[in-house]
Protein backbone atom coordinates (compact mmCIF):
# COMPACT_ATOMS: atom_id res chain seq x y z
CA UNK A 1 0.00 0.00 0.00
CA UNK A 2 2.02 2.77 -1.33
CA UNK A 3 -1.29 5.94 -1.22
CA UNK A 4 -3.72 6.44 0.47
CA UNK A 5 -7.32 4.88 -2.00
CA UNK A 6 -9.93 6.85 -0.60
CA UNK A 7 -10.45 11.06 -0.04
CA UNK A 8 -9.04 13.30 2.50
CA UNK A 9 -11.11 13.69 5.95
CA UNK A 10 -11.79 17.39 6.76
CA UNK A 11 -13.89 17.13 9.33
CA UNK A 12 -11.79 17.98 12.07
CA UNK A 13 -14.14 16.45 14.79
CA UNK A 14 -13.67 13.18 13.05
CA UNK A 15 -12.38 11.09 15.90
CA UNK A 16 -9.43 8.49 14.31
CA UNK A 17 -8.79 5.16 16.25
CA UNK A 18 -5.37 3.50 16.40
CA UNK A 19 -5.25 -0.28 18.17
CA UNK A 20 -1.87 0.02 20.04
CA UNK A 21 -0.09 -3.08 20.91
CA UNK A 22 0.71 -4.61 23.96
CA UNK A 23 4.28 -4.09 23.97
CA UNK A 24 4.00 0.19 22.93
CA UNK A 25 1.58 -0.03 26.56
CA UNK A 26 3.97 -0.12 30.02
CA UNK A 27 2.36 1.69 32.97
CA UNK A 28 -1.20 2.11 31.05
CA UNK A 29 0.67 4.78 28.51
CA UNK A 30 1.67 3.91 24.88
CA UNK A 31 4.76 5.00 23.32
CA UNK A 32 5.24 7.58 20.75
CA UNK A 33 6.45 4.22 18.15
CA UNK A 34 2.53 3.62 18.55
CA UNK A 35 1.66 6.18 16.40
CA UNK A 36 4.61 6.52 13.87
CA UNK A 37 4.10 4.14 11.30
CA UNK A 38 7.13 2.19 9.54
CA UNK A 39 8.58 1.89 6.16
CA UNK A 40 7.41 -1.44 5.71
CA UNK A 41 3.98 0.04 5.93
CA UNK A 42 4.46 2.71 3.29
CA UNK A 43 4.12 5.29 6.30
CA UNK A 44 0.68 5.53 6.71
CA UNK A 45 -0.82 4.78 10.22
CA UNK A 46 -3.42 2.41 10.02
CA UNK A 47 -6.58 3.81 12.14
CA UNK A 48 -10.03 3.15 12.10
CA UNK A 49 -12.79 6.15 10.61
CA UNK A 50 -14.91 7.03 13.57
CA UNK A 51 -17.52 8.00 11.30
CA UNK A 52 -17.76 4.24 10.23
CA UNK A 53 -16.56 2.79 13.42
CA UNK A 54 -16.13 3.57 17.46
CA UNK A 55 -13.62 2.48 19.75
CA UNK A 56 -14.87 -0.06 21.03
CA UNK A 57 -16.08 -2.26 17.34
CA UNK A 58 -12.45 -0.65 16.19
CA UNK A 59 -10.65 -2.59 18.91
CA UNK A 60 -13.17 -5.77 18.82
CA UNK A 61 -12.58 -5.79 15.00
CA UNK A 62 -8.65 -5.87 15.25
CA UNK A 63 -9.18 -8.80 18.22
CA UNK A 64 -11.16 -10.49 15.27
CA UNK A 65 -7.92 -10.30 12.94
CA UNK A 66 -5.78 -11.65 15.06
CA UNK A 67 -3.88 -9.04 16.00
CA UNK A 68 -2.32 -8.24 19.01
CA UNK A 69 -3.70 -4.92 20.79
CA UNK A 70 -4.11 -3.24 23.99
CA UNK A 71 -6.95 -0.99 23.50
CA UNK A 72 -8.25 2.09 21.59
CA UNK A 73 -6.66 5.70 21.62
CA UNK A 74 -7.72 7.83 19.81
CA UNK A 75 -7.16 11.20 18.12
CA UNK A 76 -9.47 13.35 16.05
CA UNK A 77 -8.69 14.84 12.36
CA UNK A 78 -8.22 18.20 14.03
CA UNK A 79 -5.06 16.63 15.74
CA UNK A 80 -3.85 15.63 12.69
CA UNK A 81 -4.16 18.25 10.86
CA UNK A 82 -2.75 20.94 13.25
CA UNK A 83 0.41 18.36 13.55
CA UNK A 84 0.96 19.11 9.51
CA UNK A 85 -0.41 15.38 8.53
CA UNK A 86 -3.27 15.02 6.73
CA UNK A 87 -6.20 11.78 7.22
CA UNK A 88 -7.40 9.90 4.60
CA UNK A 89 -9.91 7.14 4.17
CA UNK A 90 -8.35 4.32 2.82
CA UNK A 91 -10.56 1.41 2.85
CA UNK A 92 -9.51 -2.12 1.93
CA UNK A 93 -11.70 -3.31 -0.46
CA UNK A 94 -12.47 -6.85 -1.01
CA UNK A 95 -10.23 -6.66 -3.91
CA UNK A 96 -7.14 -5.43 -1.86
CA UNK A 97 -8.18 -8.03 0.40
CA UNK A 98 -7.39 -10.41 -1.96
CA UNK A 99 -4.03 -8.70 -3.29
CA UNK A 100 -2.59 -8.70 -0.18
CA UNK A 101 -4.23 -11.25 1.86
CA UNK A 102 -6.17 -9.84 4.65
CA UNK A 103 -9.52 -8.86 5.40
CA UNK A 104 -11.70 -6.07 3.79
CA UNK A 105 -12.56 -3.25 6.25
CA UNK A 106 -14.42 -0.51 4.97
CA UNK A 107 -13.86 1.35 8.12
CA UNK A 108 -9.56 1.71 7.47
CA UNK A 109 -8.46 5.05 7.12
CA UNK A 110 -5.00 6.12 7.66
CA UNK A 111 -2.66 9.08 8.56
CA UNK A 112 -0.30 10.13 5.80
CA UNK A 113 3.60 9.99 7.79
CA UNK A 114 5.38 10.08 4.28
CA UNK A 115 7.03 13.94 4.55
CA UNK A 116 9.86 14.82 6.85
CA UNK A 117 8.94 15.19 10.69
CA UNK A 118 7.18 11.77 10.90
CA UNK A 119 8.55 10.83 14.24
CA UNK A 120 7.70 14.78 15.88
CA UNK A 121 4.17 14.56 14.67
CA UNK A 122 4.11 10.48 16.13
CA UNK A 123 5.10 12.49 19.79
CA UNK A 124 2.95 14.90 19.59
CA UNK A 125 0.08 12.48 18.70
CA UNK A 126 0.62 10.58 21.56
CA UNK A 127 -0.09 13.97 23.74
CA UNK A 128 -3.15 14.12 21.88
CA UNK A 129 -4.21 10.46 21.90
CA UNK A 130 -6.66 9.30 25.06
CA UNK A 131 -7.57 5.74 25.53
CA UNK A 132 -10.84 5.63 24.12
CA UNK A 133 -11.80 1.18 24.63
CA UNK A 134 -11.34 -0.46 27.58
CA UNK A 135 -11.82 3.00 29.32
CA UNK B 1 63.92 9.70 9.84
CA UNK B 2 64.71 12.92 12.07
CA UNK B 3 67.53 13.30 14.69
CA UNK B 4 67.39 14.49 17.90
CA UNK B 5 69.82 16.76 19.03
CA UNK B 6 72.43 14.58 17.93
CA UNK B 7 71.72 11.82 20.52
CA UNK B 8 71.28 9.28 17.88
CA UNK B 9 67.42 8.56 18.07
CA UNK B 10 66.20 7.58 14.99
CA UNK B 11 62.42 7.37 15.12
CA UNK B 12 60.29 9.92 14.23
CA UNK B 13 60.24 12.25 17.16
CA UNK B 14 55.70 12.41 16.96
CA UNK B 15 56.22 8.61 16.69
CA UNK B 16 58.11 8.09 20.76
CA UNK B 17 55.43 7.26 23.46
CA UNK B 18 57.97 6.94 26.13
CA UNK B 19 62.02 7.77 26.71
CA UNK B 20 63.67 6.31 29.93
CA UNK B 21 66.75 7.89 30.78
CA UNK B 22 68.99 6.30 33.23
CA UNK B 23 71.88 7.97 34.80
CA UNK B 24 74.89 6.90 36.89
CA UNK B 25 78.10 4.86 36.94
CA UNK B 26 77.06 1.82 35.41
CA UNK B 27 75.72 3.97 32.11
CA UNK B 28 78.67 6.08 31.97
CA UNK B 29 80.22 3.41 30.05
CA UNK B 30 77.60 3.60 27.10
CA UNK B 31 75.87 0.57 27.47
CA UNK B 32 72.51 -0.25 28.64
CA UNK B 33 72.71 -3.53 30.78
CA UNK B 34 69.94 -5.98 30.49
CA UNK B 35 69.11 -5.66 34.01
CA UNK B 36 67.20 -2.95 33.91
CA UNK B 37 64.92 -3.87 31.00
CA UNK B 38 62.90 -5.10 33.70
CA UNK B 39 61.48 -1.53 34.38
CA UNK B 40 60.67 -1.25 31.09
CA UNK B 41 58.49 -4.35 31.03
CA UNK B 42 57.35 -3.48 34.52
CA UNK B 43 55.85 -0.27 32.82
CA UNK B 44 54.12 -2.01 29.93
CA UNK B 45 52.50 -4.06 32.56
CA UNK B 46 51.19 -1.08 34.66
CA UNK B 47 49.81 1.16 31.84
CA UNK B 48 47.80 -2.20 30.66
CA UNK B 49 46.03 -2.48 34.19
CA UNK B 50 45.38 1.76 34.01
CA UNK B 51 44.38 1.54 30.90
CA UNK B 52 42.38 -1.41 31.15
CA UNK B 53 41.01 0.22 34.44
CA UNK B 54 40.30 3.53 32.90
CA UNK B 55 38.05 1.76 29.92
CA UNK B 56 36.03 -0.13 32.30
CA UNK B 57 35.31 3.28 33.96
CA UNK B 58 34.64 4.94 30.57
CA UNK B 59 32.64 1.86 29.21
CA UNK B 60 30.77 0.74 32.76
CA UNK B 61 32.00 -2.64 31.54
CA UNK B 62 33.00 -5.18 33.98
CA UNK B 63 36.26 -5.67 31.70
CA UNK B 64 38.39 -4.47 28.62
CA UNK B 65 38.17 -6.04 25.83
CA UNK B 66 41.17 -8.39 24.54
CA UNK B 67 41.93 -6.44 22.31
CA UNK B 68 42.66 -3.47 24.13
CA UNK B 69 45.14 -5.03 26.40
CA UNK B 70 46.63 -7.36 23.56
CA UNK B 71 46.87 -4.97 21.11
CA UNK B 72 49.02 -2.65 23.52
CA UNK B 73 52.90 -3.11 23.14
CA UNK B 74 55.92 -1.31 23.85
CA UNK B 75 59.10 -1.60 21.38
CA UNK B 76 62.31 -0.70 22.19
CA UNK B 77 62.86 1.23 19.34
CA UNK B 78 66.41 2.60 19.78
CA UNK B 79 69.42 3.45 22.41
CA UNK B 80 70.56 7.09 22.48
CA UNK B 81 74.01 8.42 22.72
CA UNK B 82 75.73 6.64 25.52
CA UNK B 83 73.37 3.82 26.06
CA UNK B 84 71.18 5.89 28.71
CA UNK B 85 68.77 6.88 26.71
CA UNK B 86 66.48 4.41 26.25
CA UNK B 87 63.54 5.32 24.04
CA UNK B 88 60.37 3.14 22.96
CA UNK B 89 57.24 3.45 20.54
CA UNK B 90 53.64 2.15 21.09
CA UNK B 91 51.91 -0.55 19.18
CA UNK B 92 48.24 1.53 20.60
CA UNK B 93 45.09 -0.25 20.46
CA UNK B 94 42.96 1.26 17.18
CA UNK B 95 39.98 2.46 20.10
CA UNK B 96 40.70 4.29 23.39
CA UNK B 97 44.44 4.60 22.69
CA UNK B 98 43.93 7.93 24.85
CA UNK B 99 43.82 6.02 27.81
CA UNK B 100 47.65 4.63 27.18
CA UNK B 101 49.20 8.42 27.68
CA UNK B 102 46.56 9.26 30.58
CA UNK B 103 47.81 5.96 31.94
CA UNK B 104 51.70 6.80 31.55
CA UNK B 105 51.15 10.51 33.18
CA UNK B 106 49.41 8.50 36.14
CA UNK B 107 52.34 6.26 36.39
CA UNK B 108 54.39 9.26 36.42
CA UNK B 109 52.39 11.13 39.09
CA UNK B 110 52.68 8.20 41.47
CA UNK B 111 56.64 7.60 40.95
CA UNK B 112 56.69 11.34 41.90
CA UNK B 113 54.67 10.75 45.32
CA UNK B 114 56.87 8.03 45.92
CA UNK B 115 60.03 9.79 45.36
CA UNK B 116 58.72 12.66 47.38
CA UNK B 117 57.60 10.48 49.85
CA UNK B 118 53.97 11.92 49.54
CA UNK B 119 50.57 10.12 50.65
CA UNK B 120 50.34 6.48 49.01
CA UNK B 121 48.14 6.68 46.20
CA UNK B 122 45.30 4.24 45.90
CA UNK B 123 46.49 1.10 43.90
CA UNK B 124 45.83 -2.48 43.22
CA UNK B 125 48.60 -4.92 44.59
CA UNK B 126 49.19 -5.75 40.84
CA UNK B 127 49.90 -2.13 40.09
CA UNK B 128 52.11 -1.58 42.94
CA UNK B 129 54.11 -4.54 42.37
CA UNK B 130 54.84 -3.19 38.77
CA UNK B 131 55.92 0.20 40.42
CA UNK B 132 58.16 -1.44 42.45
CA UNK B 133 59.23 -3.58 39.80
CA UNK B 134 59.94 -0.81 37.56
CA UNK B 135 62.86 1.47 40.53
CA UNK B 136 64.30 -1.70 41.59
CA UNK B 137 67.00 -1.98 38.88
CA UNK B 138 68.38 1.37 40.32
CA UNK B 139 71.25 0.75 42.73
CA UNK B 140 72.08 3.86 45.46
CA UNK B 141 73.76 6.49 42.97
CA UNK B 142 71.05 5.88 39.95
CA UNK B 143 68.49 7.60 38.91
CA UNK B 144 66.31 7.42 36.13
CA UNK B 145 63.83 10.10 34.49
CA UNK B 146 60.82 8.81 32.51
CA UNK B 147 59.95 11.18 29.28
CA UNK B 148 56.64 11.35 27.38
CA UNK B 149 55.97 11.97 23.97
CA UNK B 150 57.28 15.51 23.23
CA UNK B 151 60.00 15.21 25.73
CA UNK B 152 58.13 15.84 28.30
CA UNK B 153 59.78 14.81 31.55
CA UNK B 154 57.38 12.99 33.29
CA UNK B 155 59.35 11.69 36.63
CA UNK B 156 62.80 11.35 38.19
CA UNK B 157 63.25 8.77 40.37
CA UNK B 158 66.26 7.32 42.22
CA UNK B 159 66.41 4.40 44.63
CA UNK B 160 64.74 5.89 47.46
CA UNK B 161 61.23 6.05 45.43
CA UNK B 162 61.55 2.18 45.17
CA UNK B 163 62.02 2.33 49.02
CA UNK B 164 59.39 4.32 49.66
CA UNK B 165 56.64 2.16 47.26
CA UNK B 166 57.78 -0.65 49.60
CA UNK B 167 56.41 1.04 52.23
CA UNK B 168 52.94 1.44 50.67
CA UNK B 169 50.39 -0.81 50.88
CA UNK B 170 47.71 -1.73 48.36
CA UNK B 171 44.69 -0.48 48.29
CA UNK B 172 41.87 -2.87 47.21
CA UNK B 173 39.31 -0.49 46.69
CA UNK B 174 38.42 2.70 45.89
CA UNK B 175 36.57 5.32 47.49
CA UNK B 176 34.12 7.63 45.62
CA UNK B 177 31.16 9.84 45.49
CA UNK B 178 28.16 7.78 43.28
CA UNK B 179 24.65 7.02 42.96
CA UNK B 180 23.32 3.78 43.29
CA UNK B 181 20.47 1.67 42.25
CA UNK B 182 19.11 -0.94 44.26
CA UNK B 183 16.42 -2.48 46.83
CA UNK B 184 16.57 -2.54 50.50
CA UNK B 185 16.51 -6.19 51.40
CA UNK B 186 17.59 -6.06 55.39
CA UNK B 187 18.43 -3.10 58.12
CA UNK B 188 18.48 -2.37 61.68
CA UNK B 189 17.40 0.97 63.00
CA UNK B 190 20.63 2.82 63.77
CA UNK B 191 23.00 0.13 63.11
CA UNK B 192 23.21 -0.62 59.37
CA UNK B 193 21.21 -1.16 56.08
CA UNK B 194 21.71 -3.35 52.96
CA UNK B 195 21.06 -2.66 49.58
CA UNK B 196 20.95 -5.20 46.57
CA UNK B 197 22.13 -3.82 43.46
CA UNK B 198 20.76 -5.80 40.82
CA UNK B 199 22.82 -4.42 38.12
CA UNK B 200 26.40 -5.61 39.35
CA UNK B 201 24.36 -8.86 41.55
CA UNK B 202 26.01 -7.37 44.81
CA UNK B 203 24.90 -6.60 48.51
CA UNK B 204 26.11 -3.88 49.88
CA UNK B 205 26.12 -2.47 53.40
CA UNK B 206 25.98 0.82 55.10
CA UNK B 207 26.34 1.45 58.75
CA UNK B 208 26.13 5.31 58.07
CA UNK B 209 23.45 7.00 57.15
CA UNK B 210 21.40 9.29 58.10
CA UNK B 211 18.59 9.22 60.45
CA UNK B 212 16.16 11.35 58.71
CA UNK B 213 15.85 9.03 55.59
CA UNK B 214 15.36 5.47 58.61
CA UNK B 215 11.31 6.15 57.06
CA UNK B 216 12.51 5.72 53.74
CA UNK B 217 15.00 2.48 54.57
CA UNK B 218 11.74 0.76 56.64
CA UNK B 219 9.07 1.29 53.83
CA UNK B 220 11.57 -0.10 51.25
CA UNK B 221 12.62 -2.74 53.05
CA UNK B 222 8.54 -3.85 53.68
CA UNK B 223 8.28 -4.59 49.75
CA UNK B 224 11.90 -4.33 48.06
CA UNK B 225 10.15 -5.38 44.46
CA UNK B 226 8.36 -2.46 44.91
CA UNK B 227 10.66 0.74 46.11
CA UNK B 228 13.12 0.29 44.27
CA UNK B 229 15.29 3.48 45.63
CA UNK B 230 18.79 5.13 44.33
CA UNK B 231 21.29 6.30 47.21
CA UNK B 232 23.90 8.92 46.85
CA UNK B 233 26.45 7.57 48.80
CA UNK B 234 30.04 7.40 49.45
CA UNK B 235 31.11 3.62 48.79
CA UNK B 236 33.99 1.34 47.96
CA UNK B 237 34.56 -0.20 45.04
CA UNK B 238 36.76 -2.68 43.28
CA UNK B 239 39.18 -1.22 40.42
CA UNK B 240 36.26 -2.96 38.10
CA UNK B 241 34.28 -0.36 39.95
CA UNK B 242 32.04 -2.71 41.03
CA UNK B 243 30.67 -1.22 44.85
CA UNK B 244 32.62 -3.42 47.80
CA UNK B 245 31.08 -1.77 51.11
CA UNK B 246 29.09 1.41 51.68
CA UNK B 247 30.41 4.15 53.61
CA UNK B 248 27.77 6.32 54.15
CA UNK B 249 24.45 6.80 52.49
CA UNK B 250 23.98 10.60 52.53
CA UNK B 251 20.49 10.79 50.76
CA UNK B 252 17.92 7.93 49.79
CA UNK B 253 14.62 8.42 47.57
CA UNK B 254 12.27 6.34 45.69
CA UNK B 255 12.43 5.72 42.42
CA UNK B 256 9.13 6.04 41.06
CA UNK B 257 8.16 4.28 37.60
CA UNK B 258 7.18 1.07 36.49
CA UNK B 259 9.27 -2.16 37.20
CA UNK B 260 13.03 -2.08 35.55
CA UNK B 261 14.71 -5.17 35.74
CA UNK B 262 12.01 -7.58 34.75
CA UNK B 263 10.94 -5.32 31.48
CA UNK B 264 14.71 -5.30 30.29
CA UNK B 265 14.57 -9.26 30.56
CA UNK B 266 11.40 -9.04 28.35
CA UNK B 267 12.56 -6.87 25.80
CA UNK B 268 16.21 -8.59 25.46
CA UNK B 269 13.89 -12.06 24.70
CA UNK B 270 11.93 -10.50 22.16
CA UNK B 271 12.44 -12.29 19.03
CA UNK B 272 11.68 -10.89 15.22
CA UNK B 273 8.24 -10.98 14.61
CA UNK B 274 6.93 -9.45 17.84
CA UNK B 275 5.09 -6.78 15.90
CA UNK B 276 1.98 -9.33 14.81
CA UNK B 277 4.35 -10.81 12.95
CA UNK B 278 6.70 -7.97 12.17
CA UNK B 279 9.02 -5.82 13.66
CA UNK B 280 12.59 -7.01 14.49
CA UNK B 281 14.47 -8.41 18.02
CA UNK B 282 16.60 -6.70 19.80
CA UNK B 283 20.33 -7.70 19.55
CA UNK B 284 22.47 -7.90 22.76
CA UNK B 285 24.25 -5.15 21.76
CA UNK B 286 21.54 -3.08 21.31
CA UNK B 287 20.31 -4.24 24.97
CA UNK B 288 24.19 -3.50 27.05
CA UNK B 289 23.48 -0.01 24.91
CA UNK B 290 20.70 0.82 26.44
CA UNK B 291 21.28 -0.93 30.09
CA UNK B 292 24.42 1.04 30.05
CA UNK B 293 22.95 4.24 29.26
CA UNK B 294 20.18 4.05 31.41
CA UNK B 295 21.77 3.19 34.85
CA UNK B 296 23.98 5.87 34.33
CA UNK B 297 21.39 8.24 33.90
CA UNK B 298 19.66 7.02 36.98
CA UNK B 299 22.42 6.45 39.42
CA UNK B 300 23.45 10.41 38.43
CA UNK B 301 20.30 12.02 38.02
CA UNK B 302 18.65 12.46 41.78
CA UNK B 303 14.90 12.72 41.63
CA UNK B 304 14.91 10.81 37.80
CA UNK B 305 11.81 8.17 37.92
CA UNK B 306 12.40 5.01 35.90
CA UNK B 307 11.90 5.03 32.45
CA UNK B 308 8.84 3.51 30.54
CA UNK B 309 10.66 0.99 28.47
CA UNK B 310 9.38 -0.28 24.62
CA UNK B 311 10.59 -2.29 21.60
CA UNK B 312 10.76 -0.18 18.52
CA UNK B 313 9.91 -1.78 15.21
CA UNK B 314 13.26 -1.58 13.75
CA UNK B 315 14.87 -3.16 16.77
CA UNK B 316 15.49 -0.45 18.85
CA UNK B 317 14.74 0.50 22.63
CA UNK B 318 12.87 3.64 23.28
CA UNK B 319 12.86 4.83 26.76
CA UNK B 320 10.43 7.48 27.92
CA UNK B 321 9.95 9.54 31.04
CA UNK B 322 7.24 12.50 31.99
CA UNK B 323 8.48 14.79 33.93
CA UNK B 324 6.17 17.27 35.02
CA UNK B 325 4.19 18.70 31.41
CA UNK B 326 7.41 17.25 29.63
CA UNK B 327 8.14 14.16 27.87
CA UNK B 328 11.37 12.70 27.29
CA UNK B 329 12.30 10.20 24.98
CA UNK B 330 15.28 8.49 24.31
CA UNK B 331 15.25 5.94 21.42
CA UNK B 332 18.32 3.63 21.05
CA UNK B 333 18.91 2.53 17.48
CA UNK B 334 20.13 -0.48 16.54
CA UNK B 335 22.67 0.72 14.12
CA UNK B 336 24.58 2.84 17.21
CA UNK B 337 22.94 5.80 16.81
CA UNK B 338 20.90 7.54 19.99
CA UNK B 339 17.96 9.89 19.10
CA UNK B 340 16.62 12.18 22.40
CA UNK B 341 13.19 14.22 22.17
CA UNK B 342 11.88 16.60 24.32
CA UNK B 343 8.33 17.38 24.26
CA UNK B 344 6.51 20.15 26.17
CA UNK B 345 3.30 21.48 25.08
CA UNK B 346 3.95 22.66 21.72
CA UNK B 347 7.62 22.65 21.83
CA UNK B 348 9.17 19.95 20.73
CA UNK B 349 13.09 19.48 19.93
CA UNK B 350 14.90 16.94 19.24
CA UNK B 351 18.59 15.70 18.30
CA UNK B 352 20.90 13.02 17.23
CA UNK B 353 23.97 11.09 18.79
CA UNK B 354 26.58 9.44 17.44
CA UNK B 355 28.43 6.18 18.40
CA UNK B 356 30.99 7.38 20.16
CA UNK B 357 29.26 10.41 21.87
CA UNK B 358 27.83 8.33 24.57
CA UNK B 359 29.37 10.96 27.05
CA UNK B 360 27.71 14.13 25.42
CA UNK B 361 24.68 12.40 25.07
CA UNK B 362 24.73 11.49 28.98
CA UNK B 363 25.95 14.85 29.59
CA UNK B 364 23.20 16.22 27.32
CA UNK B 365 20.40 13.98 28.94
CA UNK B 366 21.27 14.91 32.79
CA UNK B 367 21.43 18.35 32.56
CA UNK B 368 17.94 18.25 30.75
CA UNK B 369 16.44 16.10 33.31
CA UNK B 370 18.22 18.67 36.25
CA UNK B 371 16.55 21.28 34.68
CA UNK B 372 13.22 19.27 34.19
CA UNK B 373 13.17 18.23 37.82
CA UNK B 374 13.99 21.24 39.29
CA UNK B 375 11.20 22.91 37.32
CA UNK B 376 8.88 20.70 38.41
CA UNK B 377 9.46 21.30 42.07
Amino acid sequence: MSAPNGPRILDPACDLHRQVHPEQVQDGKPTSQAFLSSHAHGMLLSVADGRKRNAKDAHEFAVAQGLATAGTWTVTVGHVDGEGLSAYEDPITLEIATREGISPDPAHACIDQRQDGAKKAARRLKVHATRTYPT
Amino acid sequence: MNQDGGNGFDVPAGDEFVRFVFRGKRFETHELPVAVLPSLTALEKLLRLVAAAKYRKQHELPSAPRGFLSEFRLILAYRGEGSTVTGCVAHLPKKDAGHYDQSLSDAGQWLNSAQNEAEAASLSEEMLLQLVRMTEVLDEDESLSIHQRGGRQLVAVTRKAHDTLKGWRSTPTVRRERGLLGKIVGGRHQEYFEVDVPRYGKLVKFKAFREDDWPTITTAMSNPNKFEVRIDAVVDEDLSDIPTEGIMAHHIEFVDGPELYTRLEHLAGLADGWYDGQGYGITENTMQRARKLLFRLLENVRGLSRPRLYPTFQGGVQMEWSVGTAELEIDVQPEGGVETAVTIGEHDESDFFLPGEEDDLHHWASGKFHELIRGKR
